[in-house]
Parts: structure tokens; sequence; C-alpha cells
């Protein structure tokens, strides 16, 4: 571990130029990099295969200007912000002494992460594989993605501080789950640096000291070199290319827990139903086939099932709304379609209740 | 049958042992999957993506798909060369099943393959080379942490 690392620092990075700089990172044949920076107040980032919609309340966070994205790693939801400190490792596990399982990854800079916070007095530790936590309570949450090559990112957001209210505003919770009984829980299950510390302390103070545990722990030393213009031209390629591009943000995954799917022949042609619940709501569907239909029809019955209660009558009567526009597909089949995967769906229900990288509602 | 517990990989296909990826011939196509150490090793499979029919493969190692599990994103890194004919929607669907039933319904994808006899050199197979492999890369994985000393895998059965 004798390598020069590449240290960076940034702060108020949009959501697309934020993320796109660690993808800039990650593609370049360079060694190792560091990159400790904020987002601009706020931004919600989803993992990389959640849906959007099904994890963030978009209408609001449009409201409130705040930014909508997807990150490369994996996990769920974040609100990032100035008082949230993204933490970017960029390294190649063909180097010597670099780890190259996930487990290892997240082992070796989690540790580096735990030697920052203990320099500030704050003694925490890596639990449940992949959080870092202080006696139980979530600070960090730490994700890792790798491409064809052994180049990997390892991401991070550390908690300074956090607004509980804000966040569970910006998170698609059911709005029966909401309630102050709730927000205690996830008040009490997460922590931040500050409340650890019983004091202020200035995010910058907190940058220091990660990057004291991560030269602590052997990445170091380390050479500021924050982006060159050139290398700015690159990260603004890859923010236009993808960090801007709806096919990148508003991505469709079938979400696979507590997710049901159907498949129905119909006289109208083939109709698959991807569904998930939240609690006794539709979260999120997602209705393809080749039947023949406008899209934007299809859309808008997706939208009116969502946080639709999961029952028969509610389901039937939105779709009856919408059959007008629906072309050949008979109500009946979509309607049994729905059911068919509510069904699906509630077996699997049993992992449900847990809502962005922050929340469990269970 | 050679044996040394509960871990099961079928005589009858190849393993790729950085990916943990098995491939099996039929009728000249190949069909992936992951194989169980893999999937032990990885963790509870969250998500996986594949690439579409007709994508080509030109290289070992190029990504066919990527995983996601306990926030590790991943490529899945193709063992042969070839064409991608096939994918399992299954699997999209329902992770689990690379889980549930690797070698059966948790196939990833079948490949026309375009080197197959050279891709297929670098490859394990043959009971004795499994067991070695798979035996091997416990001891290794327990050593690193990856696997838990005491309470992973002792002991691998070849399927015939």
């Amino acid at each position: 571990m004798t390598d020069t690392w590449r240290y960076l620092q940034s702060d108020g990075e949009s959501a697309a130029a934020g993320l796109a700089g660690d993808e800039f990172l990650l593609g370049a044949a360079d060694g190792p990099a560091l990159r400790l920076y904020t987002y601009r107040s706020h931004c919600a980032l989803v993992g990389k295969f959640q849906n959007l919609e099904a994890e963030v309340d978009v209408e609001f966070c449009r409201e409130s200007g705040i930014a909508v994205n997807r990150r490369p790693t994996g996990g769920g939801a974040i609100l990032m912000g100035a008082d949230q400190l993204g933490i970017a490792v960029v390294h190649s596990a063909a180097a010597a002494g670099v780890p190259e399982h996930p487990k290892e990854i997240f082992a070796r800079y989690g540790g580096a992460i735990l030697a920052g916070l203990e320099r500030l007095g704050v003694r925490g530790s890596l639990e449940a594989k992949n959080d870092v936590r202080v006696n139980g309570r979530k600070i960090a949450g730490l994700g890792v993605c790798r491409g064809e090559d052994q180049r990997f990112l390892f991401h991070t957001s550390l908690l300074v501080d956090l607004d509980v209210d804000l966040m569970l505003r910006v998170l698609k919770i059911p709005a029966e789950k909401i309630s102050d009984k709730l927000r205690a829980r996830v008040a009490d299950n997460l922590t931040t640096v500050r409340r650890e510390l019983g004091r202020p302390i200035a995010l910058g103070d907190v940058r220091e000291a990660v990057r004291a545990g991560f030269a602590a722990t052997g990445h170091a030393p380390f050479e500021r070199l924050d982006f060159a213009p050139a290398e700015l031209a690159g990260v603004r390629r890859i923010e236009e290319e993808k960090y801007r591009q709806d096919s990148w943000i508003r991505r469709r995954t079938p979400t696979p827990d507590a997710t049901g799917a159907s498949l129905r022949k119909t006289p109208a042609g083939l109709l698959r139903l991807y569904l998930s619940l939240a609690g006794e709501r539709i979260k999120d569907v997602t209705i393809t086939g080749d039947f023949l239909c406008e899209e934007s029809a299809v859309l808008a019955l997706e939208k009116s099932l969502s946080r639709l209660p999961a029952e028969p009558a509610a389901i039937e009567a939105t779709v009856a709304r919408h059959r007008e526009s629906l072309g050949g597909i008979a109500t009946a089949d979509l309607v049994g379609a729905i059911l068919e995967a509510v069904a699906e769906a509630r077996k699997a229900s049993s992992q449900g209740g847990s809502y962005g990288c922050f929340v469990d509602a269970r | 049958m050679p044996k040394v517990d509960r871990l099961h990989l079928p005589d009858d296909r190849y393993y790729d042992p950085q990916e943990h990826l098995w491939v099996k011939i039929e009728d000249g196509i190949a069909r992936v999957g992951l194989d169980q150490l893999g999937s032990r090793a990885a963790g509870t499979i969250s998500h996986v993506d594949l690439h579409r029919a007709g994508k080509r493969i030109a290289r070992i190692g190029a990504a066919f798909g990527t995983l996601e599990a306990n926030k590790f994103v991943g490529a899945l890194r193709a063992p042969i060369r070839g064409a991608i004919v096939e994918v399992n929607p299954r699997v999209l669907d329902d992770p689990r099943l690379v889980h549930q039933d690797p070698y059966g319904e948790g196939w990833l994808v079948r490949i026309a393959p375009s080197s197959l006899d050279e891709d297929l050199a670098r490859l394990v197979h043959g009971a004795a080379a499994i067991v070695r492999y798979v035996t091997e890369k416990i001891a290794e994985y327990k050593s690193r942490g990856i696997l838990p000393e005491d309470a992973g895998p002792t002991e691998v059965v070849v399927l015939h």
C-alpha cells in the first residue's frame, strides 16, 4: 500500500456531477483515489436497481427543489446534502495488497472510516456486513460496484448531521406508516457525528478526520489533485450522457423483494405485470406486454395504481376509470393480472418494511 | 464418488474458479450459471440484470450482466466467448432462484460459443479437479474471512 493516493475534495456538487465524478475516476486507468465531497442540499439518490418512483416521492422532490438520481452502487435510497459526507474510494484489485472480494473491500475501507471517526472520539464498528454503526445506531451505509475489470468504486454516505423529517418526507413511505412513533424509531436507529459528539462540528473537520483515518490505516500518501479542466470535460460528458438522462435516472427494474409478477395471455396480447407492495398498498406497478396501447395510457394507469390499497374493489375501480384508453385489454384481464401479482407479492412481503438506507419501519 | 459436505457441484459441467460460473454444453450451446460456492460467498443476491439475447461476447471476462448482493454491484464476467442466444427471464423476476436452484431453474444465460474448445480448456472439469477447485477455494475464503471459519461449507459433493 505504498502507492500515492490521489485526493480530491469538493463541496456543493449537483447530484449528476457528484456521481459522474466518481464514475470518471473509476474509468480512469490511474492509481488509487480518495474523494471526500458533499452534494448541494439536497438530493435523493436511489441504489442501482431500485425503482425511483417506488422509493422516492418524486413529486415532493420536484416541488422542493430536491434533485433525484441513481447511484451505480447498490443499496437503498439516501438523502445527501451539505451535512452528509460522500466518501468515494477508487482502486484496482489487480494491485498488490488491494482487497478483491466485496467483503474484504467493505472491511478494509470501512475500517479506514472507523479510524477516522475514532480520531473524533466516536467509536464505531462495522456491522451487518456493510453498515458502520455507533452503539448499534447506523451512521454510514457502504456500497461497492465493480465493472468488467478489476477497478472498483467503494462509496459511503457518512451522516455528519441529518434532517430526519426531510428524509422521511423524501422517501416514499406509505402515509399510514408515517407517525411520531416511526419518526422516533428512525431517529433512534440512526445517529450522526454531531449527535455522538454532543456539539457542533464543521463538516470540514469530519472530512479531515476521515482523511487522517485513511492515512493511519495505510492508504497514503496523498496528493491533492482535483479534476483538471480536461478531466472536468470528461466528467461533464458522463454527466450529460448518463446522469442527466431519464433512461438512467428513471430506469425501471422489477423489484424482487416483496414483488409479485404475473403473466397472462389475453385476446389482446401478452400481458406481463410486475408489482411491489408497501404494507397493504401498491408501491409500484410496471405493465408490459405486446398488446397495442398508447404508452402514455399505460403510464397513467401505473401512476393511478401507485399507493392504491391492494384490494380488489379499489383496483377494479381504478382500472375501470382507465378502461377507454387501454385499447383491447379487458378490465377483467388487467384486474386479474394485478391481483395475481398482489397475491405473489404478499407471499414475499415478510421481507418488506425497509425504506431507503436508514429507515426500517418493521 | 469423490466426497469432501454440502456444496453440490455436478460433474457434467465446466467451472470458472475465479468467477464461480458453470458452463454446460447442450447441443452445442453453452448454458451458464453461478455455482453454489459463488452464491454462498456472494451473500443474498437481490438483483440480477442480464444483457439481451444477441449481445456478442468478444472476450473472456466481458460482462454479460450484473448482480447485486449485500450492496455489492458487480459485473457477471463471461467464461466463454460467443453470442448470447437466451437469457433466463425467471432469475430477473426472482433472483433467489440462483440460490435455490443454481444448476437448474437458476441458470443465467445461454451462449452460442465462438471458440468453444479453446475456452473450455481453461475451465475446471472432471470430478477430481472440481473437488480440488472447491476445496482449495473454501480454505482460501475461510482464511480471508469471506466464508466464516466455523460455519462455512466443509464438504463438497460432486453429482454424477
